[in-house]
């Protein structure tokens, strides 16, 4: 059994969140602050609040996409992707609430993965991380067997709607709760419409969750089916009507 | 689910206001706390509570929609000594209610039990128009305070809150997924509570 004293929480504000990692074992502070630095690093380049970030830059007009660093072409490759996997649902080019340059339906995600892997690569590995909501976790949690994760009700604050257990394993949720106005449907140009108070996907990864949360939400009605194709994951959809509804693959997290 | 031990990590307003008045570098502080929903068994023996606890019964109910209950404050045997605490203000005993705040589906309403000069308890109580279901455990502890325990800079102002350690559910998750928003609408109607109990 493993000594309460080995439970840590390490909380900083991160993208215009709090980024809150749970750590059970030893913590490498080297690690930790590589991890941190690894974010920071992530906001500074992809920022859309920082007009110096490479995405204000391009989006300005200030910077052409050749010249931008490699790890942000890959990112909008990436979201390029997506916009032709999803026949122009996610489009991080116009994804702005004014219909301009927002690749952060993807970058949130694969941010917390990149920093979990700095930590894992460091050796520490039994984990959670979760930005804004989004929650990735490794090991086996505090009673090795899986990190026992809530998933908010986004109609009463503080309470949660279910509960997974992850392990090596990611959940994300979007929807209208995350920030006011925060995701805008391409298709209509206005905030969406979606039928979903809280759309949350769970899977083996934690960039590909947070993409599908926003892409399940998007899409509505058809948003749990399409979770259900990917092999490994599944999703969980309230409605405002009060409607809960979930896929195999989320059932068989649930607990 | 096993019911489990309520667990209490208990802290004092000074270091609370100590946390407060801290201003953090622009990237922030790392904040380095035990956690009471990464225990793996939070028993009475096992508690990872930084100071003993002499708790005035928890409210057992930190679940939302329920009016928070103030417990009977215990007399303070001896007078804390709050040395952090802005120049020439104490800290006072009792029950403070935060500002009714607006968030994205209805208000929220923070309640603090100040005894010992000690934060031992806070619930969260909507007072909005919405009331729903599904609520099958209470993720306040692990949302609004583990979750987010430290410091969370706003930047337009520099304030910070501080997330606040509370007796928890028996059996909080580890982490939490969605309602980053509403935790904004947490942190200032405590930030106000907490506020009122220093005069």
């Amino acid at each position: 059994m493993l000594e309460p004293a080995s439970a840590h929480r390490i909380v900083r504000p991160v993208f215009g969140s709090a980024a809150s990692l749970g750590v059970i074992g030893a913590i490498n502070h080297e690690a930790v602050e590589a991890c941190f630095t690894r974010l920071e690093e992530i906001e500074e380049r992809f920022s859309t609040y920082r007009p110096t970030s490479e995405i204000s830059r391009i989006r300005d007009g200030l910077l052409h996409l050749h010249d931008a660093h490699a790890e942000t072409r890959m990112v909008l490759e990436i979201c390029d992707a997506l916009y032709e996997e999803t026949s122009g649902l996610f489009d991080a080019w116009h994804a702005s609430m004014d219909g301009r340059l927002d690749p952060s339906g993807f970058v949130k995600g694969w941010a917390i993965g990149e920093a979990m892997g700095v930590l894992n690569q460091a050796g520490m590995v039994n984990l959670t991380l979760g930005i804004g909501g989004d929650v990735a976790a490794t090991g086996g949690g505090p009673r090795g067997i899986g990190w026992d994760v809530g998933v908010v009700d986004p109609l009463a604050p503080g309470s949660v709607m279910a509960r997974v257990l992850l392990r090596d394993a990611a959940i994300a949720t979007s929807g209208p709760t995350e920030r006011p106005g925060h995701l805008r449907d391409p298709r209509t140009g206005l905030p969406s419409a979606s039928p979903w108070v809280s759309f949350s996907v769970v899977g083996p990864s934690i960039a590909r969750a947070d993409t599908l949360a926003t892409i399940g939400y998007l899409e509505g009605e058809g948003g749990l089916a399409r979770v259900d194709q990917e092999p490994g994951f599944g999703a969980l959809a309230m409605a405002y009507d009060g409607r809960l509804l979930a896929t195999e693959g989320f059932r068989l997290v649930s607990i | 689910m096993p019911k489990r031990g309520l667990v209490s990590l208990i802290l004092t307003v000074a270091a609370l206001r100590l946390i407060l008045a801290y201003a953090p570098p622009d990237d922030g502080g790392i904040s380095f706390s035990p956690d009471p929903s990464l225990t793996p068994d939070p028993g009475a023996s096992a508690t990872p509570t930084p100071t003993p606890t002499p708790t005035p019964t928890p409210t057992s109910s930190a679940t939302s929609g329920k009016s928070p209950k103030p417990t009977n404050t215990p007399k303070p045997t001896k007078t804390p000594t709050p040395s952090s605490t802005p120049a020439g203000k104490t800290v006072h005993n009792g029950t403070y209610t935060g500002a009714n705040v607006n968030y994205n589906y209805g208000r929220m309403q923070v309640t603090v039990v100040i005894a010992n000069g000690k934060v031992v308890d806070a619930s969260v109580q909507q007072t909005g128009r919405w009331s729903i279901g599904y609520r099958r455990a209470s993720c306040t502890a692990t949302v609004f305070n583990n979750a987010a325990i430290g410091l969370v800079a706003r930047k337009t102002t520099g304030e910070t809150f501080a997330g606040m350690p509370l007796s928890v559910l028996p059996n909080p998750p580890s982490a939490c997924s969605g309602a980053s928003y509403s935790w904004w609408g947490y942190a200032n109607s405590l930030q106000n509570a907490i506020d009122q109990a220093t005069y």
